[in-house]
């Protein structure tokens, strides 16, 4: 029981987001990296995403640039994951947003998208486990259906492909999350690593492609209670450039660390909350591009016994 | 592994197919028509400083309507019938920017476009 709810911690806890910089539409990728979710157990998490952006970058420092005045989402996230056998997980994830906007700072103007984002699919499989060392390897593959919508209007206008709901474009995602505990310790370690290839998009709107993604997570945490983990974590990632009608769009893409403070909390029957905060602590970015300011990040989970239908840890032990 | 080789050969198909999303017009009356599309620039600076003002000119109907689009860069419509618009980009999308009206009757539709380029 406690190696179940230490499996259902690390999975829940680890989740983080990176957020989406210029040119960038569809989901916010999400790392929900998981390991040894056992066979039969379904996950059930639905969180809520805020991100605003508001300062301009020139390379690493900040610039008095003043073109778009802030850009901010809400995004709702349903996530279902399942382990098919002890060792092969696969998961699903779909989001909606409630309110994707931007706000113009020479003109008092705004638009604003809402609607469903990217399907996303995923499998996982626990590679290598070795008790004596307490890790764990687990590699995985996702892929982004782009089934939301590309083809929002504000008045008499399409809105750019960048504040489109959907990302418009299929995305492979190979992931690996390696996991570390200690003997003795409340601590753990975990790392997930994981990139992000699009396909180009290919329609009489627009001739595009998103740059390669590739991000780095490292996190610690620590069991404070049997109710309450804490944790934190450094986010890096670095986005390539994007290319347009066939030419390099030399002012997108770039390298971004974040940190991100996080907690984990069981309720009452069997309900986790989590929540996180993500705080950009170093930004360079290709030319001028607006950058975010602060991600928050707030979840439910459950899980289940499909067999039984009742859920995995008895409310009594809580 | 069966289950292991299924889902990866779906993954594979789903990544690998195309998604053209092209219009299909149906259309049972006379084409609305576009006199001209033209713009007072044909380049422009990244920025809010200079925009183009694109003009899309059709014969006198208060039945037509206009609809606007570019895949990256910031159109406002600038009078009431939706006929003209404000064009600027941000830095993110220099280079040639396709802009195209698309006029319907609402039986028909037309489209024409244009080229400006955004430069730093």
């Amino acid at each position: 029981m406690k190696k179940l709810i230490l499996t259902l911690f690390i999975n829940l806890f680890i989740n983080s987001v990176s957020i989406a910089q210029c040119c960038s539409a569809g989901n916010p990728s999400t790392n929900n990296g998981a390991f040894g979710l056992s066979k039969n157990i379904l996950n059930v998490s639905s969180s809520i995403l805020h991100s605003y952006s508001d300062s301009y970058y020139k390379d690493s420092k900040p610039t008095d640039w003043d073109y778009l005045k802030n850009m901010r989402f809400n995004f709702a996230m349903l996530s279902l994951e399942y382990g098919i056998t002890n060792k092969v997980k696969i998961s699903s994830e779909i989001g909606y947003f409630i309110d994707k906007s931007l706000r113009y700072g020479f003109i008092d103007q705004k638009r604003k998208a809402f609607g469903l984002g990217d399907l996303v699919l995923g499998l996982q499989y626990h590679m290598y486990n070795n008790r004596t060392k307490m890790t764990t390897i687990s590699p995985g593959m996702k892929v982004s259906l782009p089934i939301g919508a590309f083809d929002q209007m504000d008045g008499n206008v399409i809105l750019p492909v960048d504040i489109q709901p959907s990302s418009g474009s299929f995305k492979l995602n190979p992931t690996v999350l390696i996991t570390k505990e200690f003997i003795g310790t409340k601590l753990s370690v975990s790392s997930f690593l994981s990139g992000e290839f699009s396909q180009r998009i290919n329609t009489e709107r627009t001739h595009y492609k998103y740059g390669n993604l590739y991000r780095a997570n490292l996190k610690l945490i620590y069991q404070s209670s049997e109710k309450l983990n804490l944790g934190i974590a450094l986010h890096y990632q670095h986005r390539n450039k994007a290319e347009s009608r066939n030419e390099i769009m030399q002012y997108t893409g770039g390298s971004f660390l974040d940190l991100q403070p996080s907690f984990s909390y069981t309720l009452k029957y069997n309900y986790t909350l989590n929540t996180f905060i993500g705080i950009p602590i170093y930004k360079n970015v290709n030319g001028i591009q607006l950058t975010n300011k602060y991600t928050l990040g707030l979840g439910v989970s459950k899980s289940f016994h499909l067999k039984t239908l009742k859920p995995q840890i008895p409310p009594n032990i809580l | 592994m069966k289950v292991v080789t299924l889902v990866l050969a779906i993954f594979g198909l789903a990544f690998l197919s195309s998604c053209d999303k092209e219009n299909t017009k149906d259309c049972s009356g006379e084409n609305p028509t576009i006199i001209s599309l033209t713009s007072d620039k044909e380049e422009i600076k990244f920025g809010a400083n200079e925009p183009a003002i694109i003009k899309c000119e059709t014969p006198p109907d208060e039945n037509l309507t206009y609809v606007w689009d570019v895949d990256f860069g910031d159109l406002f419509v600038i009078n009431s019938d939706g006929s003209e618009v404000q064009f600027t980009a941000s830095p993110c999308c220099m280079g040639e920017k396709i802009i195209s009206c698309e006029v319907s009757n609402g039986h028909c539709k037309t489209t024409e476009s244009i080229i400006i380029t955004i430069i730093e």
